[in-house]
């Protein structure tokens, strides 16, 4: 994996963390509410939600852009765009079973 | 060119057979197309037994889904069909590795030759650079022109703007077309399934035996510590589980004089606190037998003894089965009850493996994939058969109703409610149970599409149209 990610060029390889890092925070984030259902984690999952939005949009431009004026092979760019929009399915499902217990 | 076909197909069949609609006969129409369509890309692997194996659970839970569409029907499939292109991908594969070769396949299947380099990337070729400006340019700069010149032309020719205000588009659904780009993508992903290289190759060359190590006498002598250790904790649990069966004997004969509530508490908090106690038990063993210990060659009071507590494990099943069967007897079937008695199934076969292991000094890896397997081979089946049809059957020729709970059984058990002349009354829903899913709704569950088709639904539906208007 870390070989993988160093092949990628860093706009791309930052990116990638990133969303691996927003992934991370909203699964533990969303597996300590249906373990604990303890209403606060609500909140904390909505903020994580927010900020992984802004970050992977930001991100999603400077990918879009890097493409466009060719910096980037056609593959790495839609793996990364890819993985940042991977993010919404998965907040998606996450919300949708986390409203199931409310 | 096949590929492209593939993709095309796969795309607009998913479109066709899932937007908007609820899982029914699409489930099993669309897992034959997959079937399909991975015999066409991979023919040489198609006759093998864990493919015929997967391929037969896949299509039989898609068909479970139309007959009865429970959730564990609907969870086998999944499972079922993950496992299938897991097996495309790598067919001599352990099943947990099948898992994820095809969760890997389905989300980044198309992003393989990109992972593993097996195509050089094109950067820094300018033809590539000039011929994307070139493409945005070719569709853009038309688009916009044809755009003005459209406005320009319909405010300054009455004839041309009506023709326009004709044209309909409504009949277009972005939503339909996005779903077939999905199924499209998803298509492309599994049409030639690929596995993990590096996590299936560490499977296939892991082996099920333990491997003896040439020790020292420093070592040898570790070993034999912890051989001791092994045998002493093993003697007091023994001994322990002893003081506890004798207990479960006196429970299980003075079970006549007590009152539900203590038999429901010994049900419900004992049977989870043994299930956790044996299941830890196999944790034990398999720490204790994981390595050099089942080498020493005077071990074999500490196999008898381990025998002996899978034994005594194997009575603390029957036992809890015992207790829950008399729970069954009083109170009627449920869900969690079945699972009680699936669960038990399970830690017989989870003992049993365990046997095997000792004896044949097995290692760990052996006991994740046999006891997997198995696992998975019992959910497959749990998910064929239509339980809530059977719980209901039972407890109202077993007197044992309890209202809220059969209704919130519904639609599953609507064709038994009906035979019994309850479904008109139970359907209303109005007993005040919380439900966790959606309330049962018959003018939607009824009212389906052919891509919907399930079994209970229409055999309703054709119990309505019979009905004298």
């Amino acid at each position: 994996m870390k070989t993988f990610l160093n092949r990628l060029q860093k706009q791309n390889r930052i990116s990638v963390q990133l969303a691996g890092i927003s992934f991370a925070a909203e699964t533990l984030d969303f597996l300590l509410y249906v373990a604990s259902d303890y209403e606060p984690f609500i909140s904390v999952g909505l903020g994580i939600l927010l900020l992984a939005f802004l970050i992977n949009a930001v991100m999603f431009l400077i990918v879009m852009a890097n493409f466009f004026l060719g910096f980037v092979p056609f593959k790495e760019a839609l793996f990364t765009i890819y993985i940042l929009l991977l993010h919404i399915p998965i907040a998606v499902l996450y919300s949708y079973i986390a409203l199931q217990f409310v | 060119m096949k590929k492209t076909i593939i993709i095309t197909v796969g795309g607009l069949l998913f479109a066709s057979l899932f937007y908007t609609q609820s899982l029914g006969i699409n489930a099993l129409l669309y897992s034959t197309f997959l079937m399909v369509a991975l015999a066409i890309s991979r023919k040489e692997i198609l006759l093998k037994s864990s493919i015929i194996f997967s391929g037969i659970a896949m299509l039989s839970s898609a068909v479970a889904i139309s007959v009865h569409g429970s959730a564990w029907s609907i969870a086998a499939y999944f499972l079922s069909t993950l496992m299938y292109i897991g097996y495309v991908a790598s067919y001599r594969s352990s099943i947990y590795v099948s898992w994820l070769n095809g969760f890997y396949n389905a989300v980044f299947g198309i992003f393989h030759s990109f992972f593993y380099q097996l195509e050089p990337p094109k950067i820094g070729e300018p033809k590539k650079k000039i011929a994307t400006g070139q493409v945005i340019k070719l569709i853009g700069i038309p688009s916009v022109l044809v755009v003005v010149f459209t406005v320009l032309y319909r405010s300054s020719n009455p004839v041309f703007q009506k023709a326009l205000t004709a044209i309909d588009f409504s009949f277009i659904d972005m939503l339909w077309i996005f779903t077939a780009v999905l199924g499209a993508f998803i298509m492309a992903n599994i049409h030639d399934p690929q596995p993990i290289k590096e996590v299936t190759a560490r499977d296939q060359n892991y082996p099920n035996q333990l491997v003896p190590n040439a020790l020292n006498d420093l070592q040898l002598k570790s070993v034999a510590n912890e051989s001791q250790i092994g045998f002493i904790s093993i003697l007091c649990l023994n001994i322990l589980l002893c003081l506890v069966l004798i207990t479960e004997i006196l429970f299980l004969t003075s079970i006549t004089d007590l009152e539900a509530r203590i038999l429901s508490d010994a049900v419900h908090q004992g049977v989870y606190a043994s299930i956790v106690s044996i299941v830890l038990a196999l944790g034990v063993i398999a720490f204790i037998f994981r390595g050099d210990v089942n080498f020493l060659k005077n071990n074999q009071k500490l196999r008898t003894l381990t025998y002996i507590w899978i034994g005594l494990n194997a009575l603390l099943v029957v036992s809890i089965c015992i207790k829950n069967y008399i729970y069954i007897q009083d109170h009627g079937l449920t869900h969690k009850r079945i699972g009680v008695m699936v669960y038990l199934f399970l830690t017989i076969i989870g003992l049993f493996t365990t046997y095997l292991k000792v004896t044949h000094r097995l290692n760990f890896v052996y006991l994740l994939r046999r006891n997997m397997a198995v696992g998975y081979v019992i959910i497959a089946i749990y998910a064929l058969i239509n339980w809530s049809a059977i719980i209901t059957d039972h407890n109202i020729k077993a007197d044992k109703i309890d209202q809220s709970y059969l209704e919130s059984l519904l639609p599953q058990n609507a064709l038994v409610l009906k035979e019994q002349g309850l479904y008109d009354l139970y359907s209303q829903q109005k007993s005040g149970y919380r439900y966790y899913s959606d309330p049962y709704n018959e003018a939607i569950f009824i009212n389906r599409n052919w891509q919907e088709f399930n079994w209970i639904a229409h055999q309703l539906g054709l119990d309505h149209e019979d009905l004298p208007q």
